[in-house]
């Protein structure tokens, strides 16, 4: 007790007396009662705290792929056929220069001047 | 770090000041919480049932005032949850109180029913003999019925801060906050409880 506070007197130390063991006697079924409201204000503040992790990802996770997959079949059944785009043979170049196939180049020289007959409109041979 | 300090000392204390995981300090919360509302809820509920003078509905305070505390303030220094649980269950025992104001509005038939029954009966006594447990009727003897009768009759706030200070043991301070006065009123409040009281209770502590 602070210093504010008086020294109690008979009546307060006795209705304290009494109340306290009325309090701790409570009957088996009001503390049981009281337990399960605390087990539920425990289990209500563990939710509220429970901090962030890999296991709460799991069903957000979930719920990504099943969205994802949703939209790729929508989309999948509904799309459009590509436009076929005008013949560049410089991509072909590239794609020479990407394959692994080194026999073509070796070549490189033979198909860029066929690429340039090609294009210049002279036949070959 | 000194070089007196042995290898297993040093590992000790470097696991010691290692911060606990999240969930550890999680649980830890919850048992800190568990231990609190464990000292605390006989007497809230003894409080409850006072004012209320239903056992029901003094659970059901109770129980909503231990839900609140651990959704809203469970993160707060645990020094603050006494008056913070207070608090919310005396605004939880006003709310019960003013719904029975507005219901016996309604129901103005019940006390003229009442007096046909029995000859002036004690509404505490009545209350006690339908609501309470057998087990827990054996217990209350003579005086406590008194008491129980006389802190009923107070007004509420001469009610909450003699059960604050006497039941709960909160000191001035603590009874301001769940209160939510001033300190000077918890005194005049006490006071008055006290008087009213001894002038009540005399015969049985005379």
């Amino acid at each position: 007790m602070s210093s504010a506070d008086h020294e109690p007197g008979s009546l307060e130390r006795s209705a304290q007396e009494l109340l306290r063991a009325s309090a701790d006697g409570l009957d088996g079924n009001i503390r049981s009662r009281l337990t399960q409201a605390r087990s539920a204000a425990i289990e209500e503040a563990r939710r509220a705290r429970t901090p962030f992790s890999w296991r709460t990802l799991v069903p957000a996770g979930a719920l990504a792929a099943a969205a994802v997959l949703a939209v790729m079949l929508w989309s999948g059944g509904s799309r459009a056929p590509v436009p076929a785009t005008p013949h560049n043979s410089f991509e072909d170049i590239d794609l020479l220069v990407t394959s692994e196939s080194f026999e073509l180049l070796e070549d490189l020289e033979f198909y860029e001047w066929v690429a340039a007959a090609d294009s210049d409109g002279a036949s070959i041979g | 770090m000194s070089a007196s300090v042995t290898l297993p000392a040093a590992v000790a204390m470097l696991l010691a000041e290692e911060p606990a995981s999240p969930e550890e300090a999680v649980l830890d919360r919850s048992r800190e919480l568990d231990r609190f509302l464990s000292s605390v809820e006989r007497r809230a509920f003894k409080i409850a049932q006072i004012a209320i003078r239903d056992i029901d509905e003094a659970l059901d305070i109770v129980q909503d005032a231990m839900l609140q505390l651990a959704r809203r303030y469970a993160a707060r220094p645990s020094e603050e949850w006494k008056p913070l649980f207070y608090r919310i269950l005396n605004n939880r025992i006003r709310d019960c109180q003013r719904r029975r104001v507005v219901r016996s509005r309604f129901i103005a038939w019940w006390p003229a029913r009442l007096a046909d029954d029995e000859e002036a009966a004690d509404p505490i006594e009545s209350a006690a003999g339908t609501e309470m447990a057998p087990g827990d009727r054996v217990q209350v003897d003579e005086t406590l019925q008194a008491l129980e009768r006389a802190l009923a009759d107070l007004p509420r706030r001469q009610q909450q801060a003699f059960l604050l200070r006497t039941l709960e043991g909160l000191d001035v301070a603590g009874t301001a906050a769940a209160m939510g006065c001033s300190e000077g009123s918890v005194k005049t409040h006490y006071f008055r409880a006290l008087q009213t009281l001894r002038a009540r209770l005399g015969e049985f502590w005379s």
